[in-house]
């Protein structure tokens, strides 16, 4: 049985996703675009909310390494992780 | 013709005419330019379900393109709703990102497809046309609701209905006209698949859920 803590843990995490998976998906979404069609009314649109939305993307991890660097436990639980690639000792 | 104004986009040259319920300005935009040159034409965007309940009303779209994450409501509620209203509009539900169990949560509600915001348009009119010709669009990268978290049927989700508003056992059985064993039973049974051990919980849960 889930607890109320994994409950708001899962829901916190769910809110994070969401939070960084927003921008990337616009930029995704109006490269794609941009790819597709040659049309200036696209080029022009698609070109400004990619721009809009790497600086809210930004703005999101700023905010995520703030707070990750007040937690204690964070950085403890980040001194596990390594880039993919890396070997452990 | 395309006229446009804050609240709604109307554009005649297609369809299949769509509602978009999706509070995120980014995403809207980006889903209206999607769907330019295809076979879908904007009913509407609305920005809560508030709005999304008013322009179904006024606009009466062919189909609905809703996200998970509204600021009034959760996606899920509003398609039921709708549907309790007696507003069967065939209904795609989107999420920023995979969750277990959001497949089955939309099927309850009442949905009859799921797709991620993943920002490719051909997976977009993809589902969007599956779910136009009558079949369901549910996207595999959510990963299945963990055993034990089953949907409830009719019966169950009209025993929740009266347990969450206030109900005793004896009172159910008497509004639904069988024995008190029987509610207890069915009680038990939606305390399994919710996975909750109280009836508060339970009503949590299934408000949590959308099931309410």
């Amino acid at each position: 049985m889930r607890s109320q803590r994994d409950e708001a843990a899962e829901e916190a995490l769910s809110i994070l996703a969401h939070e960084l998976q927003t921008p990337l998906t616009a930029i995704r979404g109006f490269a794609e675009l941009l790819h597709a069609r040659d049309d200036e009314r696209t080029r022009r649109e698609a070109s400004a909310r990619i721009l809009e939305a790497a600086e809210r993307l930004s703005a999101a991890i700023e905010r995520l390494l703030e707070t990750v660097g007040k937690s204690d436990a964070l950085m403890l639980a980040l001194t596990e992780v390594r880039p993919a690639g890396e070997e452990r000792e | 013709m395309r006229t446009r104004n804050a609240e709604t986009v109307t554009d005649s040259g297609g369809e299949v005419s769509v509602l978009v319920v999706e509070d995120d300005a980014m995403v809207r935009d980006w889903i209206r330019l999607a769907l330019e040159g295809s076979e879908f034409r904007l009913a509407g965007i609305a920005h809560t379900a508030a709005e999304a309940t008013e322009l179904v009303e006024r606009r009466r779209p062919a189909l609905l393109l809703v996200d998970y994450r509204l600021p009034d409501r959760k996606g899920t509620e509003l398609v039921r709703d709708l549907r309790q209203a007696g507003k069967s509009i065939p209904s795609l539900l989107m999420t920023a990102n995979a969750q277990q169990g959001f497949n089955e949560a939309a099927r309850d509600a009442g949905a009859q497809g799921t797709v991620l915001k993943s920002g490719r348009v051909d997976e977009l009119l993809q589902a969007l046309r599956s779910v136009a010709n009558g079949t369901s669009a549910f996207d595999e990268r959510h990963p299945r609701r963990a055993p034990g978290r089953a949907a409830l049927s009719p019966r169950e989700r009209e025993v929740l209905r009266l347990v969450a508003g206030g109900s005793t056992n004896r009172e159910v059985a008497s509004t639904l006209g069988v024995g008190d064993e029987t509610v207890k039973t069915l009680v038990a049974r939606i305390f399994v698949k919710l996975g909750v051990r109280r009836r508060a919980e339970a009503v949590a849960e299934a408000h949590n859920r959308g099931l309410l």
